[in-house]
């Protein structure tokens, strides 16, 4: 894991927990105004075209997670790219080997220990993941058939509704938003002060 | 990871890795048959609430299904238990391996999703296709549900070499 991280310019120390769990906080709060706009926006104009805010939304949730956290595949966050190994290998390097030069050395090898963070944090997370996979389950099969249900009860009114629809939307949303950067914002998270290292 | 099942006075032994691979795509290939099925039978279900010839084939389907997933269950083992330190790192690698495949189940469902609500492609199909398509996000999320619960555990069988050579 890097200990700095440079936006717009300005360098950030995150060598401390405390820094790297504000971070972690930060991001998710920005991920949820996201959330909450394609609600609004969607709602404010009901219309299948308001729904492609839904990509804005994974759109940004990515470039929130390319810059801060790093991990899947980008180079630029604070934790490098969980696949770096197999990248130097398709570079033509043998991993671990002294020839790798220095700069793609700091940019993308992991070593066992984050190898073994990396899979760790994958871990936790994929326990968390199913827990968010049943809730729009759950909430999608609520939209049983209603052909014995009065047309007037107002499930029935709901469940056929855009606001039902788009609620299902934006679960899906958040989940595939939490899925994108649960398990970098685990490591950031949890990983001791580097001092302390 | 366990290499044998025994239902009475018969064992079957899975030392072999070529026969856990071909255990684990029976178990797929049934999974997907019942997926197929019930969403068939989701979708003739909503149209008329009758109780049909599908009906009972999906249940066929599901109980098969399910015998298979404790024998899966099984063989794999117990995933929260702590084994030794190989055993961890087999375990964490396998949930780092599927974590990145469950996730397509779920963007394909929010894809889905959007045949759902309104949209100007939907109301100019047939019934049918109509009912299946509204119906869609959640047979896929059911799917995702299914394949998030076995997938760590069909790495670990398709993955662990032959018995015999590792002792």
């Amino acid at each position: 894991m890097r200990t700095g991280l440079s936006l717009l310019g300005i360098r950030f120390e995150m060598d401390r927990r405390l820094h790297r769990r504000w971070l972690v906080v930060t991001a998710y709060v920005l991920i949820g105004i996201l959330i909450a706009g394609e609600w609004l926006v969607a709602q404010r104009w009901p219309s299948w075209i308001s729904l492609y805010v839904i990509f804005i939304v994974l759109f940004g949730t990515n470039f929130i997670n390319d810059y801060l956290g790093g991990g899947r595949g980008s180079t630029q966050g604070l934790i490098k790219p969980f696949d770096g190994n197999e990248t130097l290998r398709k570079f033509g390097y043998n991993v671990p080997s002294q020839d790798i030069p220095k700069y793609l050395k700091g940019k993308y090898m992991n070593d066992e220990w984050d190898l073994h963070r990396r899979n760790d944090a994958h871990w936790r997370a994929y326990r968390w993941l199913g827990l968010m996979i049943a809730l729009p389950w759950a909430v999608a099969g609520m939209e049983l058939p209603t052909a014995d249900m009065p047309k007037s009860h107002w499930f029935s009114r709901y469940a056929s509704s855009y606001e039902y629809h788009l609620l299902i939307c934006c679960l899906l949303t958040a989940l595939l938003c939490v899925y994108i950067t649960l398990p970098q914002a685990i490591l950031l998270w949890t990983e001791p002060d580097m001092e302390e290292q | 990871m366990r290499t044998e099942y025994a239902i009475g006075n018969i064992r079957i032994r899975f030392e072999s890795r070529a026969r856990r691979r071909w255990f684990v795509a029976l178990i797929y290939t049934v999974l997907l048959v019942y997926a197929v099925l019930a969403a068939f039978n989701l979708t003739q279900l909503s149209l008329n609430r009758q109780v049909t010839t599908t009906e009972w084939i999906v249940v066929g389907c599901g109980i098969l299904f399910v015998a298979l997933w404790i024998v899966f269950t099984w063989l794999a083992g117990d995933m929260r238990a702590r084994g030794d330190e190989r055993e961890v790192h087999r375990r964490d690698h396998a949930h780092w391996r599927a974590y990145y495949i469950v996730g397509y189940g779920v963007l394909a469902a929010l894809f889905a999703g959007y045949f759902a609500g309104p949209n100007p492609i939907t109301p100019l199909l047939p019934l049918v296709p109509r009912t299946f398509l509204v119906k869609l996000p959640q047979i896929l999320l059911m799917a995702t549900i299914w394949i998030y619960i076995t997938l760590p555990q069909a790495i670990l069988l398709w993955t662990e070499p032959d018995m015999e050579e590792a002792q």
